[in-house]
């Protein structure tokens, strides 16, 4: 019996530690920048950025404690989880100050608009974004990039990274999706309603037939065509939708 | 009435989509060429400011309308200086002896090599403070030594002399940073 | 040979402006250059309307501002102190977060803040007279903390009427220095529209040079062939040879110089 009220104790108090690796900071405006390789952010009702782990005990080294990690750019790790968080004014700046053990789970509050950048080939991870109202703004080379259950406004630049959107719910625009290799695929509400640029210089642009995609003759007759170009209105128009993929399939889908 | 005139025109009836126009057509470059000169982002932006609203304040006066680039590019740079002299960085003449085991020369031993902007970006910014000024101003913004003396307050052949020294000091580094290649 | 140095420092005289000036020196040269014209034909009638709607903003502006001042005071215990870093900001405001602290703020101070935000909304009034949607436009345009405001604003440009150029200068400006890729891309295609007007048609080429992002130098590459722009033959070619170029914009310029020297 004891044995087991020891056991009891000792993985509740292990989850409590790993649950108390928390860093907050209040803040209910202006903009976060993130220098990540890869992360989870997740949109949420509250009034501070709630930064977390998600490693589970098992993957907590005992051989780190008591020691910091070392970063040649100088930046300290000023949360205990492998990240660098700074003001500057009316934006909270956040560096990635592990090498590649990143795992990191944030919360931010609505109106904040998240801005992402990872130029790092070495251990680009995946970048998540979810049940997000707030204008977010990514640019990456590596990453995969996953949007669920997002509003827009939004823009986003990738190289090599595979792109995939679900939207949901009243779309904000302007939507911008701009890649080189990347595969660019965009699920939205069927009563959107949307002024669609879709291009790809060399790959395919695959809609789903439940989108009547009301087409624009291509204006300008003395430019030479080039690639494949489909502009066009979804539902009378409305929000700016571009996506563009010079290599990539591009694919906009629908529920 | 071209394009530039017809800001101008505007600007002078105080139009601020004129001034908009004029600032974005020459904001960057007026902006590097005090950065150049000064290096420290906060006071480049309150010059860069004082020098547009100079300009604009002024601006009855501008009769050759494709001049406004230039003029408020010089305003920027008077202003530069100014701040520099205040600062009293120092515009002396170091020794001989400056330039290890070298005498100085008046011609300098240049070879036809490869430069690279970065390469000279750097070469650049390791000059001592007054020679990167004296540099700036004379192989950047093309202002003619006289003046440059004039500007700062030195003798005609020092102004001379420190370009020299300070272009033979750039090829040097140039060559040690192994961007020489045929 | 003597003058090598000078001659490659003068051929690429343009390589060295790099850096942008941030967009709020614009706005405060504005504010200096427009309260002091006082000839302004239509008069600077301030309606009791505006001035009731003015007082109306500037108190509940003051009562926002207290109550900020007021929730920053209490120390969370749960927050960690984090380091603010002093960044240029708008007078009124930097007088605002100097003065946060516990103590009472002087009436001075309080003064001086209300007569700095008075001003700023007379000028913003002011301004509003002579194009509103241009200045709205030119605004956004400098919003740097949200991309999506400067790629709306970019969309609104291509609607507005071109006089004296400044629409075309403020995309062009927009393309060549606008940190997020998905705004210059925008800004390109608002240019885009302007394919025939030989003012813009240099811009392009002209920018083709600056741009490092290989997203944005595969879209003007792209554009620039469609426009039969055969200006950028030198330009591709140079780029198809520089071994730093990434190889998908090789690839592009490749097949541009190919289909402009067919046409």
């Amino acid at each position: 019996m004891k044995k087991y009220l020891i056991i009891t104790l000792l993985s509740l108090s292990m989850y409590s530690i790993a649950m108390a690796q928390e860093y907050k900071v209040n803040k209910s405006g202006g903009k976060i920048t993130l220098d990540l390789s890869a992360v989870t952010i997740e949109g949420y009702n509250g009034s501070e950025v709630i930064f977390s782990s998600t490693k589970d005990e098992s993957e907590i080294d005992d051989r780190a404690k008591g020691l910091k990690i070392l970063n040649g750019s100088g930046d300290i790790d000023n949360t205990r989880l492998g990240i660098n968080v700074v003001e500057n004014g009316n934006t909270l700046e956040v560096h990635q100050v592990a090498n590649a053990d990143i795992a990191v789970k944030i919360l931010v509050p609505r109106n904040i608009i998240v801005s992402l950048e990872c130029h790092r080939m070495l251990n680009a991870g995946k970048i998540e974004f979810k049940n997000m109202t707030n204008e977010i703004e990514i640019s990456t080379d590596y990453n995969q990039i996953a949007l669920e259950n997002v509003t827009g406004p939004l823009t986003v630049r990738a190289l090599y990274g595979s792109v995939d959107a679900k939207f949901s719910g009243a779309i904000k625009g302007p939507i911008a999706i701009a890649s080189i290799y990347s595969i660019v695929d965009v699920s939205v509400p069927r009563d959107i309603k949307a002024n669609v640029k879709l291009s790809s210089s060399h790959g395919e642009i695959l809609a789903a037939a439940e989108l009547k995609i009301v087409l624009e003759k291509n204006k300008a007759g003395d430019m030479i065509s080039y690639g494949n170009v489909v502009s066009g209105k979804i539902n009378g128009g409305g929000e700016d939708f571009k996506l563009t993929s010079e290599y990539g399939k591009i694919y906009l889908r629908t529920k | 009435m071209t394009r530039q005139e017809e800001l101008i025109t505007r600007c002078k009836r105080g139009d601020p989509a004129a001034y908009t126009g004029l600032y974005n057509q020459h904001a960057a470059a007026v902006y590097n060429s005090i950065l150049r000169l000064i290096n420290h982002t906060g006071e480049a932006e309150d010059i860069l400011q004082e020098s547009f609203v100079a300009a604009f304040q002024g601006i009855a006066g501008l009769k050759e309308s494709g001049g406004f680039g230039a003029w408020v590019k010089r305003i920027a740079i008077n202003k530069s200086i100014d701040l520099i002299r205040k600062r009293k960085l120092r515009f002396v003449e170091l020794g001989p002896g400056w330039l290890p085991g070298e005498e100085p020369q008046e011609t300098i031993d240049e070879v036809a090599f490869q430069y690279t902007m970065d390469a000279v970006n750097a070469a650049i910014a390791a000059l001592p403070d007054g020679y990167r000024t004296i540099f700036n101003l004379y192989a950047i913004e093309q202002i003619p030594q006289a003046e440059i003396a004039q500007m700062l307050g030195l003798e005609n052949g020092t102004v001379r002399t420190q370009y020299h020294r300070a272009k033979a000091k750039i090829i040097g580094t140039l060559k040690q940073g192994g961007y020489y290649e045929r | 040979m003597k003058d090598d140095l000078e001659k490659f420092i003068a051929d690429n005289r343009e390589s060295f402006d790099t850096k942008t000036p941030p967009p709020f020196v614009l706005d405060r040269i504005l504010e200096e250059m427009l309260p002091e014209k006082k000839n302004k034909p239509a008069g600077i009638l301030i309606s009791f309307h505006a001035i009731r709607w003015a007082a109306a903003c500037l108190v509940l502006l003051c009562g926002a501002t207290f109550l900020l001042s007021r929730h920053q005071q209490t120390a969370n215990p749960a927050m960690v102190k984090t380091k603010i870093v002093n960044r240029p900001a708008d007078t009124a405001t930097a007088h605002l977060a100097a003065a946060n602290k516990p103590a009472q703020k002087s009436v001075d101070s309080v003064d001086h803040d209300l007569s700095l935000r008075k001003q700023a909304l007379l000028a913003k009034l002011q301004r509003r007279r002579p194009v509103p949607q241009k200045q709205v436009m030119f605004a956004s345009l400098h919003d740097m903390e949200s991309p999506a405001s400067r790629i709306t604003a970019t969309t609104a440009a291509e609607k507005l009427p071109n006089r004296g150029n400044d629409v075309v200068d403020a995309l062009v400006q927009t393309l060549n220095s606008d940190p997020n890729s998905n705004v210059r891309l925008a800004a390109l295609d608002g240019l885009a529209r302007f394919y025939q007007e030989s003012y813009v048609r240099l811009k392009l080429v002209d920018a083709l040079k600056k741009q490092r992002d290989p997203v944005v130098q595969i879209a003007m590459i792209n554009l620039l062939v469609r426009m039969r722009a055969s200006g950028i033959l030198e330009q591709l070619d140079k780029m198809v040879n520089d071994e730093n170029t990434y190889k998908a914009v090789k690839d592009c310029a490749y097949s541009g110089i190919l289909e402009l020297r067919s046409s």
